[in-house]
């Protein structure tokens, strides 16, 4: 189970300080999908940066299966970095590797055994469909694509978590539905929780149980998906779900 | 002048060319290479942010950058004198050249390791990498980039080794100026010239065919 505490973060800038985040909490029980909407400047970006280890929150917990991930030394964190997969918003895909090594990458930094990475390689590309690209490099496949790779990439290590970063922003509609398809499958198939990070609620809506708004660095709204899109308590809430397009 | 000795004093002066060039660009690269690591590593957007040095060495670079070429090598004659033994003919040349092109070479490899999205940098981190994993990561992904910059280096210096010509630094650059410029005999510095083209063509093009096959960026 992942829980986070009371997580702050600010930033100085050259006039100002900015309290990205002022105290959220919230957990993720194993095998559960969870949704976190807001607008742009909510906070969603600082959130992720610290639940991927990136950024050292200011205060607060981040803990994975009873250990507080941000007291650890730099060994430790990239022991625990491994444990979370995070998939970013462009698909951020080495272009001098083939979708194999890609897939392969964080294996290779553990210097697994190459029987083993063949192994789990190929049944991720299966999964993601994309056998027939194995040794084609980034610049020759679509948006799409592009994206299941890194899936399968943030898949690799089996991780608890895996985080997703505006994953379905660049897609158009059609690859978006193929996207929310194979992150069923996945989370039927793989013992691990979700967390979706986004702006796109028709994504939360065919994916999540649970939703989280984020507004000014605070959770304003909280609960499962269907009652807060039919009911939203917040104005930020009804503000999003203003832009909400369907793709039932 | 015979044929046969202009022959053979274009087939020595292309011979020390390419000594100049390969020794000096080898040199630069030395030494350059490691420093563009070092200020892309060290830049506050980079892996181990350290202000004071990257400030220093980035003043460092701009400094000599800001030498006009041939001021450095006459700069640099005591120095030549000191740790190669000579202040004129190809060692000198090699060893002005070298250090005038090694900041030039760090400012290149540190571009072309910027050519790394940060999220790219940010995901392998995510994955565990340690910092040597991520800079032997900047590095492949760059390798194309880094290799056109070695080609505009070695570009670069043919066209400075015919200046430290001037001063008798031995190659073709020499040559046409002892011949053509002292001289007056042009058919020599035509040669001469001709030999230069063919070989900054040369470079050109083969750096250009095997960037071109290293590339997966592009589609």
């Amino acid at each position: 189970m992942i829980e986070i505490s009371r997580l702050t973060k600010s930033f100085q800038l050259k006039d100002r300080t900015v309290e990205a985040l002022k105290g959220v909490s919230f957990s993720l029980q194993p095998k559960e999908i969870l949704g976190i909407i807001g607008k742009s400047g909510a906070g969603k970006s600082t959130l992720l940066r610290c639940l991927s280890l990136l950024e050292t929150p200011d205060s607060g917990t981040i803990t994975l299966n009873k250990v507080n991930l941000i007291l650890a030394d730099e060994v430790r964190m990239r022991q625990y970095r491994k444990r979370i997969g995070v998939v970013f918003q462009s698909s951020p895909l080495l272009k001098q590797s083939t979708v194999y090594d890609n897939i392969a990458y964080p294996l290779i930094l553990e210097k697994t055994d190459k029987a083993l990475i063949d192994q789990k390689v190929k049944a991720l590309l299966k999964l993601i469909k994309l056998e027939d690209k194995a040794h084609a490099y980034p610049s020759q496949l679509s948006g799409g694509q592009k994206q299941r790779v890194a899936i399968a990439r943030a898949l690799v290590s089996d991780p608890d978590l895996l985080l997703l970063d505006e994953p379905t922003s660049a897609l158009d509609s059609v690859t978006t539905r193929d996207l929310i398809l194979l992150l069923k499958e996945i989370h039927q198939s793989r013992d691990l929780s979700i967390l979706i990070i986004t702006h796109e609620l028709n994504v939360v809506d065919a994916l999540c149980e649970r939703v989280l708004v984020l507004e000014d660095g605070c959770f304003v709204e909280e609960g499962d998906v269907k009652t807060v899109f039919k009911n939203p308590s917040h104005a930020v809430t009804r503000e999003l779900l203003g832009l909400k397009v369907s793709y039932d | 002048m015979t044929n046969a000795q202009i022959i053979a004093l274009l087939t020595k002066g292309f011979q020390d060319s390419l000594w100049i060039i390969a020794g000096s660009t080898s040199f630069a690269t030395l030494f350059g290479f490691p420093l563009g690591i070092l200020l892309n590593l060290t830049r506050q957007d980079g892996l181990y942010p350290k202000a004071a040095i990257y400030l220093i060495l980035n003043r460092f670079v701009n400094l000599f950058r800001s030498i006009p070429f041939y001021i450095l090598v006459v700069a640099l004659m005591p120095l030549s004198r000191f740790v190669v033994g000579t202040s004129i003919g190809i060692k000198a040349t090699i060893f002005a050249l070298a250090v005038g092109a090694i900041p030039f070479v760090a400012r290149l490899t540190e571009n072309s390791l910027r050519e790394v999205d940060a999220e790219v940098v940010d995901a392998v981190i995510t994955m565990g990498a340690t910092k040597l994993q991520v800079v032997r990561m900047l590095l492949k992904e760059t390798l194309p980039s880094l290799l056109s910059g070695l080609s505009v280096t070695m570009i670069m210096l043919i066209g400075y080794s015919a200046m430290a010509g001037l001063m008798g630094g031995g190659g073709l650059g020499d040559i046409a100026i002892r011949y053509g410029y002292y001289r007056f005999n042009y058919p020599v510095m035509y040669y001469c010239l001709i030999l230069l083209i063919i070989l900054v063509e040369l470079i050109q093009t083969s750096f250009n065919f095997i960037v071109k096959r290293l590339d997966k960026r592009a589609r």
